[in-house]
């Protein structure tokens, strides 16, 4: 019934996945013949390199659909730890990469979801993996080897913190095209790694990628209908990220987290009712941007930057608006900026009948104190919190990129500890 | 709140299609002579108190089925290193235990109900998680009888609350005698549980077993862990969890080693890690057993231990998953 629907009417994801689901409706052989003409698509423009020196997921384009899962590990030794990673890079480059599933005896369970169908698309996917400060307690002898700033998320004022969506020993950050990517992706990760693993909290996210080009302009807007993005980080220009996000080797940190980047994740509740009830020149001011343009107030355009030193007593824009404690533009708090990506998030309604929507955010910088910390504790008591609660997240250390086929993620983290 | 629960029963009685049904006087429960008739509804609406529901394929219509001999039992996929004999005997070896299992259900549920008609109320709650291991065992035959399991076993979550009056078997005594400590109300329960059960044995011991029906139990008994008990959730009154837990990983473990001859032969790895998997889970189960039998209250169980329990469960479920492929059933 799928491959009769018109791949016209369809995004190439989907006529994809049906011309997938038509062939193996015919059998393998039919599979293997369209996957042959096919040869090219694994190398195609939806594929995001695996390997590198950086996971990718961080500094890559962002895509509509994100899906986060926090695990707790339940390996039993530290041989077990590097069975867990080396799995888990195996998956991920097969995931990633797109492909097709192992045909088997129909007797044995299938060895993937079938979602996606007998073959399935890279649709942009990239899998990033980061460690917790618990991971590094005492049950793999990855004490001495803990990021130097790596904590367990401290509560801040403004914070009601769920149990049930905080902390973890590992953070998989899936984004793809397509939410059922990230779900295929991650079913067939909690396949592999059963025994090794448990959940603990996952929350989904989505918006509609950045349109636009221009780095200091965004085509997002959070759900609170403002442009929320226009002066992060340009993940295009490297020296920034060598200079905000990467570990470098000159820094005081463990030589394995070279590459690395701290992970800040933050599920951030938005009251939207209230919010929607709020007079647009109240949000404004909360916010400091026009809701319309993005640009900041008493400037024409959203890529305007806005000269805090004359207006000193926030007549403009006021002492206390977002982006004003959030990016002061001085050259002393030019060392806290961060690359963030945002997702909103909606997990229907609360227990007040409220919609339960927001923000999932996620910060990468090179210092959780110097990068997300300062900026946090700048924003605490800023007037926005009447109608935001950060509820959940985490503090996490993504880690170095696997460099080549036969190295495996948090390789250098497992050697170092077997060396200690 | 008494005068609830046997409004319940009475409206349970009243809406039976049940023949046979004497009721006395509502106000005096204490006193009341129940006779309630096996499944009413199904006697009065369905030809066939066996019927099979999911997960009970090759009960009813299924393939091979009635009266079977060993030729229409051995699938043609089976793995040549299978002697279709050896395959029957395993069969035939479960067969007995599940017919063993449930006569002592029987037996230890009537210690059970006796207790809760006598108005016995420590002495049933003493043996309230022992006379529900044998069901536990078995549980996927048990519960392919549709009509059983929902007399039999099902929480009060498949109801319209506790007094829907649908709402019988282990789990409504269990509200009873730990929620509400009584077993006030609760004699013509425990009547109609025995009497469900006899119907259970009935249909059990007529039924036929088909290696796929087996095999597939060992892995049904662990999900069934893993998804309903794992949460306590099972036995939620009376925190006794681990009784239904740990008989649940005895079924699993049983058929394991009915067909470990042949698994040995040919993917013996599998089987190494299918009984360290196993032995992870006992070992847990252990260390919350208490020394004189039986287990302590799942409210002990830390968050720790069960994120290990979890894990455990998970890969163990994921290794006898692949029972069936390897024998070929």
């Amino acid at each position: 019934m799928l491959n009769k629907l018109p791949h016209s009417s369809r995004r190439g994801f989907l006529a994809r996945a049906s011309a997938v689901a038509a062939t193996s409706a015919i059998g393998l052989w039919g599979a293997q013949q369209w996957f042959g003409n096919q040869a090219n698509a694994t190398h195609g423009p939806d594929v995001m390199p695996f390997l590198g020196k950086h996971q990718a997921g961080i500094t890559t384009p962002d895509v509509a659909a994100a899906l986060v899962v926090a695990l707790d590990v339940t390996a039993r030794s530290q041989a077990e730890l590097v069975r867990l990673f080396q799995t888990l890079t195996q998956r991920i480059e097969y995931l990633m990469s797109g492909g097709t599933l192992e045909p088997l005896d129909p007797k044995y369970p299938p060895s993937g979801s079938g979602i996606l169908g007998a073959s399935f698309p890279a649709d942009n996917l990239t899998v990033t993996a980061s460690v917790g400060a618990s991971l590094f307690d005492g049950r793999y002898g990855l004490s001495a080897l803990r990021p130097r700033h790596l904590t367990e998320m401290p509560k801040f004022p403004n914070d009601r913190l769920d149990p049930l969506l905080c902390h973890g020993d590992l953070l998989l950050q899936l984004c793809a095209n397509h939410h059922e990517t990230n779900i295929h992706a991650l079913r067939d990760i909690i396949k592999q790694l059963s025994g090794l693993v448990v959940l603990r909290w996952q929350i989904t996210g989505f918006q509609q990628p950045d349109s636009d080009r221009h780095p200091n302009r965004t085509s997002v807007r959070n759900l609170l209908g403002f442009k929320d993005g226009s002066a992060n980080l340009d993940p295009n220009h490297t020296r920034q990220m060598n200079q905000r996000v990467w570990v470098q080797p000159s820094h005081d940190e463990p030589a394995w987290a070279v590459a690395g980047t701290y992970q800040a994740v933050r599920i951030i509740r938005m009251f939207v009712e209230f919010w929607d009830r709020t007079p647009l020149d109240e949000q404004e001011e909360i916010i400091g941007r026009s809701r319309e343009t993005g640009a900041p107030l008493g400037y024409r355009r959203e890529e305007d930057i806005p000269n805090y030193a004359k207006d000193l007593k926030g007549r403009t824009i006021p002492l206390d608006a977002h982006i004003r404690l959030a990016n002061p533009r001085t050259p002393a708090t030019e060392a806290s900026r961060v690359l963030r990506k945002g997702f909103h998030y909606a997990r229907g309604i609360d227990k007040a009948g409220q919609l339960d929507m927001g923000l999932l955010f996620i910060a990468f910088q090179q210092d959780m104190q110097r990068g997300f910390e300062t900026i946090q504790n700048r924003l605490n008591g800023e007037p926005l919190e009447e109608y935001i609660k950060p509820i959940g997240g985490g503090y996490f250390f993504a880690l170095p990129g696997a460099t080549a086929r036969d190295k495996y993620l948090g390789q250098s983290l497992l050697e170092a500890a077997q060396h200690t | 709140m008494k005068t609830k629960i046997w409004l319940g029963v009475g409206a349970y009685l009243l809406t039976s299609a049940s023949p046979v049904v004497e009721l006395s006087s509502p106000d005096h429960p204490e006193s009341a002579t129940v006779s309630i008739h096996l499944i009413p509804e199904v006697s009065a609406q369905t030809p066939d108190p066996c019927r099979r529901g999911l997960g009970g394929e090759g009960g009813e219509g299924g393939e091979g089925g009635e009266g079977g001999s060993d030729a229409s039992t051995t699938p043609a996929t089976l793995n040549p290193a299978v002697q279709p004999a050896e395959l029957a005997r395993a069969v035939a070896g479960y067969k007995a235990y599940v017919v063993q299992e449930v006569d002592r259900l029987l037996a230890d549920a009537k210690v059970f109900t006796d207790r809760v008609i006598a108005g016995d109320l420590t002495g049933a709650k003493a043996v309230y998680g022992s006379s529900r291991l044998g069901w536990e065992r078995i549980e996927p035959i048990a519960e392919s009888f549709e009509a059983f399991d929902r007399a039999i076993d099902l929480r009060v979550d498949d109801f319209n609350g506790e007094n829907d009056p649908e709402f019988t078997g282990f789990h409504r005594i269990e509200l009873g005698l730990f929620r509400y400590n009584t077993t006030r109300g609760y004699e013509p329960f425990a009547r109609k549980l025995m009497e469900d059960l006899q119907g259970l044995k009935t249909c059990i011991t007529s039924l036929e077993i088909e290696p796929q029906d087996m095999v597939r139990g060992a892995s049904e008994l662990i999900e069934e862990v893993s998804q309903g008990k794992i949460t306590g959730e099972e036995d939620r009154y009376s925190r006794l969890d681990f009784w239904s837990f740990k008989a649940n990983v005895e079924g699993s473990e049983k058929i394991v080693e009915l067909i470990r001859p042949l698994v040995t032969r040919i993917d013996p790895a599998l089987l190494q890690q299918i009984d360290r998997d196993f032995a992870e889970v006992n070992q847990m189960l252990t260390k919350y057993s208490l020394p004189g039998g039986g287990f302590m209250t799942y409210d002990r169980l830390t968050p720790q231990d069960k994120q290990q329990l979890q894990a455990s469960l998970a890969r163990l479920a994921e290794n006898l998953s692949k029972l069936r492929g390897v024998i070929g059933v």
